[in-house]
């Protein structure tokens, strides 16, 4: 069977079918919040990131001109959301790696259980600078293309290129 | 491109299911501990968030919705312009533009005093005025100003047998 895509659901959102919008949500709610989370949003402000960034999404579909996917736009808002939220809440400070210790990848007990993994994962992220942090996720874990992530973070094909490897040389110590 | 280079561009797509390796790529996948612990890496960046409560599309549509309503955005298509902002403006720049034009040479032949230089009237000064008048106002002000003094029925081009869009498409050509 044919899906249609995201933007052609937008389309028919346009023209009033209600339940477009809802695949629309149900596509892409759930990497939208990962993706935030795994950015540094807190927990319990994910919920209301997704759904703040849908709402301006639908909102102001007429500002969509469709020259970058539907789905790169709604990054590219709940992006800005995010950091919004995060100037707000100036909890967490995103430092450079070169400032801290990095944590020493091998277990000495030679198995590292799920949990300490994304646990030591997330604190290496989080030392990230955060622009390195978005296209490594954008990527490595929503799977766009270097010029979809330009366009989500307002960069360049080739500086997300190379932030890209530059968070992946890093992080992969993490994974060994 | 080296090979582990190779494998690093494709692992993102190939995590998302979108590609498969080839058999040479999977052997240098077994054997490379950089490419193997770059893999492992992005399979769990990928599962980041896998803790998140699972999100509710139905629920975040509905939220959605219930506040475009609040916002009072409609979720059918609106027209960029309504026919009445549409006769509205079109009246707005049909008077604007007739002024400029008639306005320097109808005031040029005052009768009461015919070697006064009235040209230097500025359209701009007289057009600010036009932002109050309703769409009536415009109109009997476009209907008088044909047969003001010195101005041939026919100024400025004969604009009155015009239908709206024509009307438009003229005033346009006019502002380049």
């Amino acid at each position: 069977m044919n899906q249609r895509t995201d933007e052609e659901l937008v389309a028919d959102y346009r023209a009033g079918a209600e339940p477009a919008a809802e695949e629309l949500v149900r596509r892409l709610a759930s990497p939208l919040g990962r993706f935030l989370y795994s950015a540094g949003a807190e927990q319990s402000e994910v919920d209301d990131l997704v759904q703040e960034s849908m709402f301006r999404a639908f909102r102001a579909l007429d500002g969509w001109r469709g020259d970058s996917s539907f789905r790169t736009w709604l990054f590219r808002i709940g992006t800005n959301l995010a950091r919004d939220a995060h100037r707000r809440r100036k909890g967490r400070e995103w430092v450079p790696i070169e400032d801290h210790d990095v944590a020493d990848p091998s277990d000495p007990e030679g198995e590292v259980g799920a949990d300490e993994l994304e646990e030591r994962l997330m604190a290496e992220l989080d030392k990230l600078p955060r622009l390195q942090r978005e296209v490594f996720l954008l990527r490595a874990q929503q799977g766009l293309e270097y010029d979809e992530i330009s366009q989500t973070l307002g960069t360049t094909p080739g500086s997300a290129r190379v932030h890209y490897h530059h968070a992946m040389k890093r992080l992969r110590e993490v994974a060994r | 491109m080296t090979a582990c280079e190779q494998l690093s561009e494709r692992m993102p797509m190939v995590a998302a299911r979108r590609g498969e390796w080839t058999i040479d790529e999977a052997a240098h996948l077994a054997s490379c501990p950089d490419c193997t612990a770059e893999w492992r890496l992005v399979g769990r960046v990928r599962r980041l968030g896998d803790g998140l409560p699972p999100v509710d599309p139905a629920s975040i549509a509905l939220r959605v919705r219930e506040r475009m309503t609040a916002a009072g955005a409609s979720t059918q298509v609106i027209p960029i312009r309504s026919p009445r902002r549409t006769v509205y403006w079109g009246l707005a720049i049909a008077a604007a533009a007739v002024l400029a034009v008639a306005l320097p040479r109808w005031r040029s032949v005052d009768p009461a005093n015919p070697t006064a230089d009235r040209t230097t009237v500025v359209a701009g000064q007289v057009l600010s005025e036009l932002d109050d008048l309703s769409a009536q106002e415009l109109a009997a002000l476009l209907r008088e100003f044909p047969s003001a003094p010195g101005v041939e029925k026919s100024e400025p081009g004969g604009t009155e047998d015009l239908n709206l869009e024509e009307l438009e498409r003229v005033l346009r050509s006019w502002e380049g």
